[in-house]
């Protein structure tokens, strides 16, 4: 296949909202302008156009704009249609342009082809993958920050450093007899030493985006048959493991991902911990500890007639658990308050499962807290980490070396973390070194 | 009727080596040049050598060519470079006698048997059903054979300008070859313009020295030719001439700056690209206005040493402007100028027409070397002839053809990087270009290369003998050194410390010492338990070694690591257009280089890792 198919897509969230937007990327896009829409379009003007169905009936008014490839998103010829949002008239007009003139995009495809057309870099294309598999707004926020190029930004600002002090020891290096510019020892310490703090900087709020990137994990514990299957099953809205009151049937752990307002979580519902020689159960609940290991909190229930006793409180210090609440379940047979108290630091939910007390205020609670503390930081990827990290050693062996007087391989370890750096975000690695020489120093005779 | 096994056209830097390589080989070979009295002329500074340059000298030397053994025999001055920044990047240039240099040259080359040497213009190009079968001269006779390397520098459609003079030639004296290049644009052969400059030469009696700072040759009078340095005796210096150092000054670029506009460079007369590294001296005081004074080395340039040439002052201004601002330098108040400056604008062909073997893709048999290709420089020149010499003579005798990786040789760094980027500017050797600087070295091209050139055909028994005693006295010496044990209680110990700060801890090598960057071989020669010393020349490369042992390591596992898919072939019959996914950008450009390997691939400019692993999975996938 040669031509690229034409694509298109809904490109707003789903549901209501006040503008709904489709768009339209390919060859195709100038038939559709002419058969569909019923004029020609100037590029980049808000056209009103009404759209009928084929008994002529108006489904809506709607703005046309049209992008001439390669000034578009994609690189291509590119159509947006704006329409009032409705998912009805939305997948009407979608339906008529893939009927005859395009195919529904798969996820993701408008970026590709944007990045195979050079419209953006690799890591903006890493961001938009991030964002649209964001697990949370604040995650996505932090790819939007990427995408804007701050990211890029930085590692240009970097790479433009690293260059200035290649150019100058490459200069020195291969024009000796030339008017050469000045490179000391100590120069090239302040130089390197400068870099070393940037990256150092940089790659700390990498790696708070890599966390940023994960979905906070809450795994539920306390002891067999005190409702943990129960509470996990209101959480997730659906019947998500296996409820029953004989003791320790859950035995594995349970992962799901479930939207609490706007931002995702995992839960892992477990089974229960209790003293047991039952072999199976036992691997329950090894499964149990670890998962413990992953938690961002743990919410520990117990059955609020037999209250938190010091069986819990043992199985909470030999756990080592440390970011827990207590959540005091089966309060419909207590008659304790639905509310929130917090005693020593640690906060107690008074809850009901069976009668849906108090689990509206622990959702609440829990999805203010599933967002991360940082949400400034842009998204970046393992494979950046990875480069950064390798162009640290590089510039602290450069440090080395300079203590030691060794100019030609300072100049390697400074090659080598250029191109690390050059691995993220493109570019030559020679010939970038060549103009930046060139244009700073007067060279050749 | 004439028949050889291999033509080569130009007896310039490329020509010459690619000749005498060839015969080497034992193939039969006729060098047909425009005339015997200009082979192995240099056009612009007799100088070989320098930063990058004497890299690909020493590989030459290595695969027994000539460039640096005539050098060594035609010196006025020989000088060691970055003496002091280690010797990954230390490099030789030897400044020579020009009419010396061309003679030693035109005597190799008569010397050499199955070599033959024919004067005259080659005019076209004799094709038989798409078959090379020789070349035609100026004059309608025909020479035949079965290869044809052509190496005619910078006389394709050569074009001198000085001031508003312009008029058609090789080089200043020679004839331009317009009707050889009507043949290439006939069969579709991608030409593109460049220009290079060259200063005025100035009358040496006219030039008042009292003033001018001396630059003479090092101590040590380093040689090019592994003959000379390694394998036996150094030759003497043929008459040993200094350099002098003067300087422009602001009366200079007034002169320069007022008259800019009689300059074919700034009034649009000439748009071809110039190698940045070699500005005119118009472009320097342009573009460094903020400079008050440049460096002008003023270089013998023969023995009879009646011409100087002042290196830094290319120029194509008129040449009474040349004179008037010549005047203005300190030394130079009532020079004469005996040949002006000019620049000449040629004709070269886009290297990604060649493959890594320096054959034509369009006709088979067909070689390239030489500032044809692109690259400016008589080292680049005499390395690309070479190997073009070497393939030829393989294609005669039906044997695989060579030429080295990038982590070989500079040669190899080289012919890569012109096959698959091309160029955009006259390009020369920097070692900045070679990602595996600190293996690439001065002292072991012989290393690298000269077994391979001895299986090839190109190297003699006897130079193949000299390179085993090398390496036999390196190891031998390095083990010596190894056994050779330092106690920290010891005597040498507390000498060590005194002298070196240097505080054993546990028992230490007397080679491991080396590995120290302020310790050299001659220092520990100095300590008590050293012992006999075979020949310091042969410890100065064991230090080496040691000093970038661990970073060649380390390279080894890039490399090795890199390979896996560096080396993944691409199928010669890969349509990448029928790849989804890539750009049309990368179709392009992947479609006019045809990459042999992932490796090359990926060093093409604008082809980013995710089209490299988009080709790797569709390799992949094909290949089953
Ligand atoms: C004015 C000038 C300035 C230069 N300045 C510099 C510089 O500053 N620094 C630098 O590094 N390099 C410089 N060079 C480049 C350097 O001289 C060349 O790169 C080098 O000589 C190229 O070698 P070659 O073998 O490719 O070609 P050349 O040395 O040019 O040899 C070409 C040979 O081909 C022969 N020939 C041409 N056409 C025909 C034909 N049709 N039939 C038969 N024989 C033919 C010629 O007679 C000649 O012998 C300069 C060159 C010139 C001309
Ligand atoms: N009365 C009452 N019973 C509950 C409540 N929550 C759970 N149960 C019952 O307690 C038993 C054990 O529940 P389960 O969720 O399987 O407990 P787990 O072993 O901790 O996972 C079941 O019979 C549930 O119906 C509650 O809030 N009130
Ligand atoms: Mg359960």
């Amino acid at each position: 296949m040669t031509a690229k198919e034409t694509i298109a897509a809904i490109s707003t969230a789903h549901g209501k909202s006040a503008i709904g937007v489709i768009r339209v990327s390919g060859k195709n896009v100038l038939k559709i302008t002419k058969d569909f829409i019923g004029s020609e379009l100037k590029p980049r003007f808000a056209t009103n156009v009404k759209i009928r169905d084929k008994s002529n009936t108006l489904i809506d008014d709607v703005i046309v704009i049209y992008y001439k490839g390669p000034s578009s998103y994609t690189g291509e010829d590119m159509l947006e249609i704006q329409s009032h949002g409705n998912p009805i008239t939305m997948d009407f007009i979608l339906e008529q342009i893939c009927d005859v003139y395009a195919r529904l995009s798969k996820p993701g495809e408008f970026t590709e082809r944007a990045f195979l057309n050079n419209k953006i870099d690799l890591v903006q294309a890493e961001a938009i993958a991030d964002l649209i598999n964001a697990s949370h707004i604040s995650a996505s926020k932090a790819a939007m920050i990427t995408l804007q190029g701050n990211f890029s930004k930085n590692i240009k600002l970097l790479i433009e450093e690293v260059l200035t002090l290649r150019a100058n020891i490459e200069a020195c290096i291969n024009f000796p007899e030339d008017d050469s510019p000045e490179n000391s020892n100590k120069n090239n310490f302040n130089a390197i030493n400068s870099l070393i703090a940037k990256l150092s900087k940089l790659i700390k709020s990498v790696d708070n985006g890599i966390v940023v990137n994960k979905t906070p994990i809450i795994t539920i514990i306390g002891k067999p048959n005190v409702g943990k299957s129960s509470l996990a099953n209101l959480l997730l809205g659906e019947q998500g493991s296996i409820v029953s009151s004989t003791p320790g049937t859950t035995r594995d752990a349970l992962h799901h991902e479930v939207a609490l307002a706007k931002n995702n979580i995992t839960i892992i519902d477990t089974a229960g911990l209790r003293k047991t020689s039952d072999s199976i159960e036992l691997q329950g609940i090894e499964i149990t500890k670890k998962s413990i290991n992953t938690a961002s909190l743990v919410l520990y229930v117990v059955d609020d007639a037999l209250g938190f006793d010091t069986e819990d409180r043992a199985l909470i210090t030999e756990n080592k658990i440390n970011n827990y609440w207590v959540v005091n379940n089966k309060i419909d047979l207590t008659g304790a308050d639905p509310t929130m108290i917090k005693i020593s630091n640690v906060s107690h939910f008074n809850i009901s499962t069976t009668q849906n007390l108090g689990i509206d205020n622990l959702k609440k609670k829990l999805s203010e807290n599933s967002v991360p503390d940082d949400e400034t930081t842009g998204t970046a990827r393992l494979r950046h980490r990875e480069h950064l990290k390798s162009c640290l050693e590089n510039l602290y062996m450069a440090l080395d070396c300079n203590n030691n007087l060794q100019l030609e391989l300072v100049a390697e370890e400074l090659r080598l973390a250029h191109v690390s750096l050059v691995a993220i975000m493109g570019g030559d690695v020679n010939e970038d070194l060549l103009d930046k020489i060139f244009s700073d120093f007067c060279i050749g005779k | 009727m004439k028949k050889f096994d291999v033509i080569v056209i130009g007896g310039g830097h490329a020509g010459c080596e690619a000749a005498h390589a060839a015969a080497r080989a034992n193939v039969s070979v006729a060098l047909v040049t425009m005339k015997h009295e200009s082979i192995g002329q240099m056009s612009c500074n007799p100088a070989v050598g320098g930063i990058g340059k004497s890299h690909l000298a020493k590989e030459v030397d290595a695969l027994d060519g000539l460039i640096c053994k005539i050098a060594d025999y035609s010196a006025l001055q020989r000088r060691k470079l970055n003496a002091s920044k280690g010797p990954a990047v230390q490099a030789t240039r030897i400044q020579t006698c020009r009419d010396t240099y061309k003679l030693k040259m035109q005597q190799a080359i008569d010397a050499q048997k199955n070599l033959s040497v024919m004067e005259g213009m080659v005019s076209n190009i004799i094709l038989d059903n798409e078959v090379l079968r020789g070349v035609v001269m100026s004059d309608g006779s025909k020479v035949f054979a079965k290869t044809v390397v052509l190496t005619t520098g910078t006389f394709l459609g050569g074009k001198i300008h000085i001031g508003d003079k312009s008029f058609s030639a090789g080089r200043l004296g020679d004839n331009a070859s317009n009707a050889l290049e009507n043949f290439f644009k006939k069969h579709g052969f991608s030409l593109g313009r460049l220009k290079t400059g060259t200063p005025p030469r100035i009358l040496k009696s006219s030039i008042d020295y009292s003033l001018l700072e001396e630059q003479g040759s090092d101590k040590n009078k380093p040689c090019l030719s592994y003959m000379h340095d390694h394998y036996g005796q150094t030759p003497n210096i043929i008459s040993e001439i200094p350099c002098h150092i003067t300087y422009t000054n602001n009366e200079t670029h007034k002169i320069i700056k007022d008259n800019q506009a009689l300059s074919p460079l700034y009034n649009g007369v000439i748009d071809s690209v110039g190698p940045r590294y070699c500005p005119s001296i118009e472009d320097k005081v342009e573009r460094f206005y903020d400079k008050d004074a440049h460096q002008v080395f003023l270089e013998p340039e023969t023995l009879s040493d009646k011409e100087i040439y002042p290196n830094g002052l290319s120029t194509c201004l008129p040449e009474d402007v040349q004179l008037s601002f010549l005047r203005t330098i300190k030394g130079l108040e009532n020079c004469e100028i005996t040949q002006p400056g000019y620049a000449i604008e040629y004709s070269y062909f886009d290297p990604r027409g060649l493959t890594k073997y320096l054959e034509t893709k369009k006709i088979k048999n067909l070689f390239f070397a030489g500032q044809i290709n692109g690259t400016t420089g008589y080292e680049e020149a005499a390395a690309q002839g070479i190997i073009a010499g070497i393939n030829a003579s393989c294609s005669v005798r039906n044997i695989g053809m060579w030429c080295p990786n990038r982590d070989q040789a500079y040669t190899g760094v080289m012919i890569d990087d012109l096959v698959t980027l091309g160029v955009t500017e006259p390009y020369r050797m920097f070692t900045s270009r070679a990602e595996h600087r600190l293996r690439l070295r001065e002292d072991n091209a012989d290393e690298r290369l000269t077994a391979i050139g001895h299986k090839l055909g190109v190297v003699s028994s006897e130079r193949l003998l000299f390179l085993k005693n090398k390496i036999k006295k390196i190891k031998a010496e390095s083990k010596r050194l190894e056994e050779i044990k330092i106690l920290p209680s010891s005597k040498v110990s507390s000498i060590l410390e005194k002298k070196f700060n240097l505080k054993l801890k546990n028992v230490q090598t007397m080679k491991s010492l080396l590995k120290m960057s302020d310790i050299e071989y001659k220092d520990i020669q100095e300590l008590e338990s050293f012992g006999k010393t075979i020949n310091s020349d042969v410890g100065h490369l064991v230090a080496i070694q040691e000093r970038y042992e661990g970073y060649l390591k380390r390279q080894d596992q890039e490399v090795l690591n890199s390979l896996k898919t560096q080396n993944i072939k691409i199928p010669e019959q890969i349509i990448y257009n029928e790849i989804k996914g890539l750009s049309n950008e990368a179709k392009e450009k992947l479609s006019e280089v045809m990459p042999h390997t992932l490796g090359q691939a990926s060093r093409i400019s604008g082809v980013t890792p995710a089209i490299i692993s988009l080709l790797r999975i569709y390799i992949k996938k094909h290949s089953s």
